[in-house]
C-alpha cells in the first residue's frame, strides 16, 4: 500500500517496465472515452486507453510518457498502465518524432481502407504524443 | 607404435575445436543472460494482465443461451487442431530441438489415431526444416524468427492463429515448446493456447468492484486477444532462454570432453615418445657393446 493520500504509478509494456512504482499526487490517463484524471481515493476502475500521454504530478512537477494502446487499472491508490508501446523522454528522438508528425498528412493520403487509416492515425498520434513528451513534461 | 607426428597433429586439432566450443559457450552464456532479463521484464505485465482479465471475466453476466461471452472462449469438439511447434533457429544445443520435434510427432500420432485433423505452424528454422517434407500440412512457417523478435512478432502470429480459430478452421490451438526450468534443465511443455480457459487464470483476490470504461464486454473483447498474443510472446521468450541455456550446457560438456581427449592423447604421446627414446638408447648401448 502506498502512503495515505498518494498514488503509485506503474507503466509496463510486454517488453519492459517504463515507470516503476513512482509516487505521485495525481495521474492523468488518455482514456478511450476521454481524458481521465485520477486522484488518491479514486474508485476502482479499468479503462481502455487511447493513444496519448500519461501525465503524473509530483509536488507540482509534471512528468509524462507517451503510450499507445492497452489499458489501465486503478485500485487501492495504485495506477497500473499496461500499454502496447510506451516511450519515456530518454527513449524519444525528438527530431525523428517531428519528422513522423510532419510526414503524417502525406501518409494519410496514401491510405486505402478504414483499417489502414486507423493504423496510420495511431502512428501519427503516437508520434505527436512522443513529441509532446520530448518537449518537456 | 603410433606415429608421434600424427598424435601431435590430432592434439592440435582437438585443441582448436575446444577453443571454438569454449567461445560458443561464452556467447551462449551472455545471450542467456539477456534472454532471462527479457523473461523477467515481461513478468509485471503478465501479473497485471492476468489479474485484470480474471476480475473482468468473473464479472460478466451469464448468457441465457449458454453461448460463450467471447468467440475466443468457445469450446468446440476437437476435429481440426493446429499445433504450433517452437524450436530454435540453430543447432548445437544438445537435444533441444529434437525433443520438441519428437513430442510434436507423438502428439500428431495420438491425434490422428483419434481421427483428428492436425496442421502445423512451425516457428524457428529447425522446426521448419524438420516438418517441411512431411505429409502434414504446414500452415505457416517462420524460419529465422528468433534472429530478432519482439512483441509485435508474437502478436502477428497470435492474431493469425486467433483468426483461424474464430473462423472455424481450427477447433483448438496447441503449442509444443521448451520450458525454461533452470539453466541446466529444460523440459518440453505442451499446452493449449485456444480456446482460452478462464479457470486457469488466477482468480481475483478480494474481487474488487471495478468501474469499467467502456463496459466489461468491450474490455474483455480487447483483453482476450491480447492475452493470447502475450501468452505466445512469453512462450517465445521462454523457448529462447531455454535454447541459450541448452546451448551453453552442450558447449560446456563439449569443451570438457575435448579436454579429456587432449589429456588421453597427451598421455599416449608421452608414452610413445618415451618408448622411442628407450629404443634409441638400447640401440646405442648395444651398438657400443658390439664394438668392444
Amino acid at each position: 500500500m502506498s502512503a495515505p493520500g498518494r498514488l503509485t504509478l506503474t507503466v509496463v509494456t510486454p517488453e519492459r517496465s517504463v515507470v516503476e512504482r513512482v509516487a505521485c499526487d495525481a495521474v492523468s490517463l488518455p482514456g478511450e472515452l476521454g481524458e481521465l484524471g485520477i486522484l488518491p481515493g479514486h474508485t476502482p476502475l479499468v479503462s481502455l486507453l487511447a493513444v496519448g500521454r500519461v501525465v503524473w504530478t509530483d509536488a507540482g512537477r509534471k512528468t509524462s510518457v507517451a503510450v499507445r494502446g492497452g489499458f489501465a487499472e486503478v485500485a487501492d491508490d495504485s495506477v497500473r498502465v499496461l500499454a502496447d508501446l510506451a516511450a519515456e523522454k530518454d527513449a524519444i528522438d525528438a527530431a525523428e518524432a517531428r519528422e513522423e508528425v510532419g510526414a503524417g498528412d502525406a501518409r494519410r493520403l496514401a491510405v486505402v481502407g478504414q483499417e489502414q487509416l486507423d493504423a496510420v492515425n495511431g502512428d501519427i498520434a503516437f508520434a505527436e504524443a512522443k513529441l509532446a513528451v520530448a518537449q518537456g513534461g | 607404435m603410433p606415429n608421434l607426428i600424427d598424435i601431435r597433429r590430432r592434439i592440435r586439432s582437438v585443441k582448436s575445436t575446444q577453443q571454438i566450443t569454449k567461445a560458443m559457450k561464452m556467447v551462449a552464456a551472455s545471450k542467456l543472460r539477456r534472454s532471462q532479463e527479457r523473461v523477467l521484464a515481461a513478468r509485471p505485465y503478465a501479473r497485471t494482465l492476468g489479474a485484470t482479465l480474471a476480475s473482468v471475466a468473473g464479472r460478466l453476466p451469464a448468457r441465457d443461451d449458454g453461448a460463450p461471452a467471447h468467440p475466443l472462449l468457445a469450446q468446440r469438439e476437437e476435429k481440426k487442431v493446429v499445433l504450433v511447434v517452437v524450436t530454435g533457429d540453430k543447432g548445437l544445443c544438445g537435444a533441444f530441438n529434437t525433443n520438441v520435434n519428437r513430442v510434436a510427432a507423438g502428439f500428431l500420432r495420438e491425434k490422428r489415431a483419434a481421427g483428428v485433423e492436425v496442421s502445423l505452424v512451425t516457428l524457428g528454422r529447425k522446426a521448419c526444416d524438420f516438418w517441411k517434407r512431411r505429409s502434414i500440412p504446414v500452415l505457416d512457417a517462420r524460419p529465422g524468427l528468433f534472429q530478432r523478435f519482439g512483441y509485435d512478432t508474437a502478436a502477428e502470429v497470435a492474431r493469425s492463429l486467433a483468426a483461424r480459430f474464430t473462423g472455424g478452421e481450427a477447433d483448438a490451438v496447441h503449442v509444443v515448446y521448451n520450458e525454461f526450468r533452470s539453466v541446466i534443465s529444460q523440459v518440453v511443455g505442451q499446452r493449449r493456447l485456444l480456446p482460452i480457459e478462464l479457470d486457469e487464470l488466477e482468480t481475483n483476490e478480494a474481487g474488487t468492484d471495478y468501474l469499467y470504461e467502456p463496459g466489461p464486454d468491450v474490455i474483455l473483447g480487447r483483453l482476450l486477444p491480447r492475452h493470447v498474443e502475450f501468452q505466445l510472446f512469453r512462450i517465445l521468450l521462454e523457448s529462447n532462454a531455454a535454447e541459450n541455456a541448452a546451448r551453453m550446457t552442450a558447449m560446456e560438456s563439449a569443451t570438457k570432453n575435448a579436454g579429456e581427449m587432449i589429456d588421453s592423447l597427451t598421455l599416449t604421446y608421452n608414452r610413445a615418445r618415451q618408448a622411442k627414446i628407450t629404443k634409441e638408447l638400447i640401440e646405442i648401448v648395444s651398438g657400443a657393446e658390439a664394438l668392444k
